[in-house]
């Protein structure tokens, strides 16, 4: 879960065909999660927080597709409820992720020279360090909660963010294009503005989109370690750590609000590398 | 008195000077939450995380080694599932799949312990946790690389000499592919810390990560320090290793660029 996912060097390129039918399976599926997360009530009809302790610990079957939990209330159900929550700390995160990462970026790979170099050490530096432990550490000064959540969650994926950012201003800069308007006498104000910008923030959607999916990874890890969101928020990280006690009982208390994290991820990237896929078709 | 004993008198710019001097002479402080020296908490700890983390290593790289090398290449419909299941395995958070993992062969099949850390038995669960999605990442990146690979004269060549499909894979394709998954590695080493903490919290094993966690949520500054210290020695011994291990794997870059 850990690793920036998403170096669009790394990405795998699978055949025309195979590429179509995933998309849309993953589309349809985060469209999915987009109807539960604006009207939860239409997917689930049970209350998320209703305790109802003599159906406690119902295994998965009619009735209660994901099982009950400890008190009785319908896992579906939460998990339906919870994706609100988990999908908006993901937002948050990675928007104030990208509201640091996209102008210093910019301003890194446009300006160059020691800026560039003296921010490009320190991001190594924090880029090196790991995410989780630099989460914890702004959770340490934040506090823990939902908005200390967001904070640290997006400053901790911040810095390998900035980086892509900045390459990706780099390859532009020195495309051949840029080498012809600079022939052609155009100002470097308007290179940049006509040029430079329009093909460097493309490649950025593609980052966002797979980025929203690490957001949330990172997001209930914190959760899950204890310092989110708190019960009885049904946040899918809160769900698992809750599950955590009866997992030599009751493995489906841990196993859904997981899948759900794992298939949103997957959704993202696979999207994701559907945009870069049809951006290079394009582009080339 | 107190403030006179820490030195909280002096200058914040002096403090951190003689922070610094003691530092060299290998004195890390005292931990407020353990009240022992923070370098004996490190000694004491950072065996078993290693272990941990070598080991996720090496599995990681015995999937990638199997997996990976024997699908990428072949009929579509075999790379498209090879190379979706990396992508999967990447997708998979550490926390979840430890908790999986424990769930099925410590409470299901009790084939391993659920916790400790004594013994190679109490190792593999939580270093699979930590090497599957690692080996999704090198695989990706090794089977992006393999494939271009498998497409050199060279591999037509071999082949041309009657060497077996297996032969060719892993005598000489392999050795030209691994490059950039060796460099991920110990790129991963962040990662690998940030798994190092969920693993042993839950698998309650001794180790670096759990002593970050509690260190972090007590306040422990020395101790969150120290530990931070080891993991950036670490990542930077980890990084001089690959270049080593480069080297080992193409003798060429040793030799200059010809």
């Amino acid at each position: 879960m850990s690793f920036v996912a998403t170096r669009s060097r790394f990405a795998y390129r699978p055949g025309a065909r195979s590429i179509h039918w995933g998309a849309l399976l993953a589309g349809s599926f985060l469209a999915f999660l987009l109807i539960s997360a604006s009207f939860p009530h239409l997917l689930a009809s049970l209350d998320p927080l209703e305790t109802m302790p003599e159906r406690a610990f119902l295994s998965p079957g009619w009735g209660h597709w994901f099982g009950t939990d400890q008190s009785g209330r319908d896992v579906f159900s939460r998990i339906v409820h919870g994706s609100r929550q988990s999908l908006s700390i993901g937002l948050f995160a990675i928007t104030l992720s990208m509201s640091v990462a996209i102008p210093l970026g910019l301003l890194c790979g446009l300006i160059g020279g020691w800026l560039d170099r003296a921010v490009g050490w320190l991001l190594e530096i924090l880029f090196a360090f790991p995410t989780l432990v630099l989460a914890l550490l702004f959770v340490s000064i934040f506090g823990s909660g939902i908005t200390p959540l967001i904070v640290a969650t997006g400053l901790s994926i911040s810095p390998g963010y900035t980086l892509l950012i900045r390459g990706q201003v780099l390859v532009v800069r020195n495309a051949g294009y840029i080498e012809a308007a600079r022939a052609l006498g155009h100002s470097p104000w308007r290179i940049i503005r006509r040029q430079v910008l329009p093909n460097a923030i493309r490649p950025i959607a593609v980052i966002i989109t797979m980025g929203v999916g690490q957001a949330i990874v990172w997001a209930s890890a914190l959760s899950f370690l204890g310092l989110g969101a708190k019960p009885p928020a049904s946040e899918w990280g809160t769900m698992l750590s809750l599950g955590r006690d009866f997992i030599a009982n009751a493995w489906w208390l841990t196993f859904f609000p997981g899948l759900f994290i794992v298939l949103t991820t997957l959704s993202t990237t696979i999207v994701g590398r559907y945009l870069q896929y049809r951006l290079e078709k394009r582009l080339s | 008195m107190i403030t006179q004993e820490l030195g909280l008198d002096k200058p914040l710019i002096v403090q951190y000077a003689v922070y610094l001097g003691k530092l060299l002479h290998g004195d890390l402080g005292v931990s407020y939450s353990q009240h022992l020296p923070v370098t004996k908490v490190l000694a004491d700890q950072s065996g078993a995380t290693l272990q941990l983390m070598v080991c996720a290593i090496l599995l990681a790289w015995s999937l990638v080694l199997t997996w990976t090398v024997l699908t990428a290449g072949r009929r579509s419909w075999i790379s498209t599932l090879g190379s979706f299941v990396e992508t999967m395995a990447a997708a998979l958070p550490q926390f979840w799949l430890a908790i999986i993992l424990v769930s099925v062969f410590a409470f299901g099949m009790h084939l391993f312990p659920p916790t400790g850390s004594n013994g190679i038995r109490t190792l593999i669960l939580p270093s699979l946790a930590l090497a599957i999605p690692l080996a999704g990442f090198i695989g990706q990146v090794t089977r992006e690389s393999l494939e271009v690979v498998l497409e050199e004269p060279f591999v037509l060549s071999a082949r041309a000499r009657g060497l077996s499909d297996l032969a060719v894979r892993y005598r000489h394709a392999l050795r030209h592919s691994v490059l950039p998954g060796i460099s991920l590695s110990a790129w991963a080493i962040g990662s690998l810390v940030s798994g190092a903490v969920v693993a042993e919290l839950i698998f309650s094993r001794e180790g670096l990560g759990r002593q970050l966690f509690q260190a972090v949520q007590k306040q422990d500054m020395p101790l969150t320090v120290g530990i931070t210290l080891v993991v950036s020695v670490g990542y930077i011994a980890a990084n001089f290793l690959s270049d080593v291990v480069y080297r080992l794997v193409d003798p060429r870059i040793s030799r200059g660029a010809p």
